[in-house]
């Protein structure tokens, strides 16, 4: 028998498999926000004697600066933004070491966030350029956030996204770092089930960021006040991709269901 | 609602039933349907077919886990569906993708069993040992792959694994399958 034949055969066979296994599959763990607990906690130790290392050359410095006599109340204010700035950036280095060394993640279609397709997909650079490509190669970091304020210190912008979507019950919080300092703040919005229900991203730059190029047969161009056009990717239902550049910023919404237009133009309006 | 009120809506013959499945399964039908076929209208089609199917087999058939159920008759006819979309040639999608990964498990030498049913029966057994075999979280892996067809980054994102972590499971659970079928004399 073909060889072909027999693993569609296989292919097919899984969809007999008892019960337990389909519904014990369908069981979500917290999505990727244990993930990322778990990997600030790996690296925690790490962060810690960075944290007391800043901590300690700032008294240090501070002391230098005020046994000498020539040292200034002003001159002493100038090394803790230094201090803080040190220790933030070590933060964020050993995070995204951590990210790597536990998943070199290539974030791809996803999703799931797949959102491919809908919904969460797949960013890849490849000589600065976004690919839809899902690739092991592609060279950056995934950091992961438990809260859109962390998310927004770590993309070093504001980021306005609703607090809910539609039927969605979490949150997820991404910050993509490319090794060009590129960086995508990304929000997923999820159900009870863990399913991904849209994704809003924002980047600095001009570019399309949604992953979508000719994924939809549909393409409509419509201008919103506030600002400017909005690029819109669909069918003859509706929408489900949105992107659009702003004061010097790229964003994107992508969801899962085909929206109607007045319904992915609302959310966009919740973007900034 | 309770899966069996559903259930029960359907021995009665009552429409709302299929209105409620909708509201309850449709987004994981979708879901299911456009892991293997990713395309929405497709995917869409396929739900509404799903339902349609259901219909038409309950009764007499009274399923234990409604959920399940439907899951299979949508993977069924997504998958249906895409060999149709691709009778020619192979297509985009999770599922060349899928094929080419498990056949490594199948040798060219095919199987031993005489007739389809009886080795669709086989293969359902065989796979059945095989699952009930891998610790938790490689079967939950492996069902999200090969059932739902999920990609590794979707599988990653939905239980908060690292994407390594997900490839080696799935290459080690390849090989316990491929070990399995061949000890049980499928493919030789």
């Amino acid at each position: 028998m073909d060889k072909n034949v027999n693993v569609k055969r296989l292919l097919r066979a899984m969809s007999d498999v008892d019960d337990k296994y389909i519904e014990e599959a369908m069981e979500t763990s917290a999505p990727a926000r244990r993930a990322v607990t778990t990997s600030l906690r790996r690296y925690s130790g790490i962060i810690g004697v960075v944290a007391a290392a800043a901590i300690l050359l700032f008294i240090g410095g501070a002391l230098m600066r005020f046994m000498s006599s020539s040292s200034t109340q002003s001159e002493s204010a100038d090394y803790e933004p230094a201090a803080h700035n040190m220790e933030v950036h070590s933060y964020s280095d050993n995070a995204v070491a951590g990210e790597e060394q536990s998943d070199s993640y290539a974030y791809a279609q996803g999703g799931s966030a797949d959102p491919q397709g809908t919904t969460a997909a797949v960013a890849e650079i490849e000589e600065g350029e976004l690919s839809l490509r899902d690739s092991d190669t592609c060279d950056y970091m995934r950091l992961v956030f438990d809260s859109l304020d962390d998310l927004e210190d770590s993309a070093q912008f504001d980021f306005g996204v609703p607090e809910e979507v539609d039927g969605s019950t979490t949150c997820n919080y991404f910050n993509y770092v490319y090794d060009n300092g590129f960086n995508i703040a990304e929000v997923q919005y999820l159900d009870d089930d863990g399913n991904l229900i849209c994704v809003i991203r924002k980047a600095q730059g001009e570019r399309n960021i949604s992953d979508c190029d000719d994924c939809f047969s549909v393409e409509r161009r419509v201008d919103v006040d506030d600002i400017g056009t909005v690029n819109l990717s669909g069918n003859n239902r509706g929408y489900a991709v949105a992107y659009w550049i702003h004061g010097g910023y790229s964003y994107s919404v992508t969801t899962v269901e085909i929206l109607s237009e007045d319904a992915m133009l609302e959310l966009v309006s919740q973007v900034s | 609602m309770e899966d069996q009120l559903i259930i029960d809506m359907y021995f009665a013959r009552d429409e709302q039933a299929i209105a409620c499945t909708r509201d309850k399964y449709g987004r994981l039908l979708r879901s299911i349907a456009y892991g293997i076929l990713k395309s929405h209208e497709d995917s869409e089609e396929c739900e509404n077919d799903t339902y349609l199917k259901t219909w038409n087999v309950i009764p007499p058939t009274r399923p234990a886990a409604l959920q399940a159920f439907l899951a299979k008759i949508t993977r069924n006819l997504s998958l249906d569906r895409y060999d149709q979309m691709h009778a020619a040639k192979r297509g985009a999608g999770e599922v060349p993708i899928m094929i080419e990964e498990l056949e490594e498990c199948i040798a060219d030498q095919g199987a031993t069993a005489t007739d389809d049913e009886t080795e669709d029966e086989e293969l359902k057994r065989i796979l059945n040992k095989f699952l009930e075999s891998l610790p938790q979280d490689a079967r939950k892996i492996f069902m999200r792959r090969y059932f739902f067809g999920d990609s590794v980054n979707e599988i990653a994102e939905r239980f908060g694994f690292g994407k390594s972590k997900v490839k080696m499971s799935l290459s080690r659970s390849r090989d316990s399958l491929s070990v399995l079928l061949k000890k049980e004399g499928y493919n030789g």
